[in-house]
């Protein structure tokens, strides 16, 4: 390679100064356009006792859905964000099944992928009773 | 009047409306008056939304029916721009089409071709990000869809974990101010090429483009009376609508939804604009069977989505 003139390295110095300002300048706005992510508040699901076996109820977790699903007497939460595309599923109490509106996607009552394009289970979410028989979902 | 005219042109280099076309017959410029137009129609309609639209997560589903239903003549502005959009795919998909057929991407007109797939391109997204807006029950499932499309990226789109007031945020300035900047600059810069190389001649400017800008113009008035486009019922984290279809030009990408993956679903959508990107290097034979084949898989796979229940 030729040695650069001193135009020619001049150029580089001044393009790379002007590019660099450029970056430096701009370099706030990633952080401004981060997203502010919150920890989610628990949410209340109701009394059990409202809660029949095979039955599910919707509800609002940080903002997002979630359904909460009485197998006997055990009480699983799910986000109800479908695995595939991402539509909100919901519960059908006579198939016992999680359904998306979107595209078929079918779930078990466990959220493992029963049917449709789905491959993923639903996302567990925890869940707790508190001393008066109340579900909560959340840490 | 005609000073003036050949002041602002002399000042500017923009051509005379009555400067005859160069180059072989052809209504293709038709097009630019059609998509120039509607252009035009989106931008003073959309502005005047914006207007009384409020980009919050419990103010815009109400500002939505406030445009509607008491504004004077809310709904008919709101039917034009939604009207609008549909027509605007649709003049874009038709102008393509055409481009294809007269092969409008070959040497020295690459440039220009690249432009209208990218306008193309931004458009579908203006449409996708516009849908979210009035938060109706669409609106909810477009916003979770495009954060699942999104993939590891999804708070980045959502503004959050979940859709919130950020969420509106980042879809109205998408919407209302990247996008349009975007498509706008690549319509212009189409243009501006298209000045350039020019390739239909015959007939002038005003007689192409202002009578494709007309045709368009009654078109549109006249579906956004005959039939006007409300709103759905008011979406929220869980409501979920019976059956979530998409608008028709984004059918294809519904029907390989329902047996594949959304990141396959993407690469099928990203492959179909890498081939328009790829035709002006592409061999004349295998451009032709190449459009024949990917026009033909869309046009099945829109129709199928289309009957689907």
């Amino acid at each position: 390679m030729a040695e650069p003139s001193r135009r020619e390295a001049l150029d580089l110095f001044l393009f790379t100064s002007i590019a660099a300002t450029g970056v430096a300048a701009l370099s706030p706005l990633p952080f401004f356009l981060a997203p502010p992510l919150s920890p989610a508040a628990r949410a209340s699901a109701g009394l059990r006792t409202s809660l029949g076996s095979g039955q599910g109820k919707s509800l609002i977790y940080g903002g997002r859905p979630a359904i909460v699903v009485r197998r006997g007497d055990e009480i699983l939460a799910f986000d109800a964000t479908c695995t595939h595309a991402g539509c909100p599923v919901e519960w059908s109490p006579e198939k016992k099944e999680f359904l998306c509106p979107c595209h078929k996607g079918r779930f078990g009552a466990d959220g493992a992928p029963a049917g449709g394009p789905v491959r993923k289970p639903l996302a567990r979410l925890p869940v707790a009773l508190s001393p008066a028989g109340e579900i909560w979902v959340g840490e | 009047m005609n000073r003036l005219s050949a002041w602002l042109r002399d000042r500017t280099g923009l051509p005379s409306l009555g400067e005859t076309l160069r180059g072989p017959a052809s209504w293709n410029a038709a097009f630019g008056g059609v998509v120039g137009v509607l252009v035009l129609v989106q931008g003073m309609t959309g502005i005047s939304l914006a207007a009384y639209y409020k980009p919050t997560l419990e103010g815009a589903y109400p500002s939505v029916q406030f445009i509607l239903f008491d504004l004077r003549l809310g709904w008919l502005i709101r039917s034009l721009h939604l009207w609008g959009q549909h027509l605007l795919v649709l003049s874009l998909l038709s102008w393509l089409g055409f481009g294809l057929v007269r092969r409008s991407y070959e040497k020295p007109r690459e440039l220009s071709w690249f432009l209208l797939v990218g306008a193309l391109f931004t458009v579908l997204l203006a449409g996708q990000t516009g849908q979210v807006l009035p938060l109706d029950e669409d609106g909810w499932n477009g916003a979770l869809i495009a954060s699942n499309v999104a993939g590891p990226a999804a708070p980045w789109v959502l503004g959050g974990r979940s859709v919130s007031d950020f969420t509106v945020g980042r879809f109205f300035a998408a919407h209302a101010l990247v996008l349009p900047l975007v498509w706008g600059m690549a319509l212009l810069g189409h243009h501006a090429l298209h000045r350039r190389h020019p390739e239909f001649p015959g007939g002038t400017y005003l007689e192409r483009l202002g009578l494709g800008a007309a045709l368009a113009l009654a078109l549109l008035s006249t579906l956004a009376v005959a039939f006007p486009l409300g709103v759905g019922p008011r979406g929220s984290a869980t409501g979920v609508s019976a059956l979530a279809k998409p608008h028709w030009y984004l059918l294809p990408v519904y029907q390989i939804l329902k047996f594949a993956q959304v990141w396959q679903a993407n690469l099928a959508l990203g492959a179909v604009f890498l081939f328009l990107l790829s035709l002006p290097f592409q061999k004349r034979a295998v451009a032709l069977a190449g459009s024949v084949v990917v026009i033909g898989t869309l046009v099945a796979l829109g129709v199928l989505g289309a009957l689907a229940r």
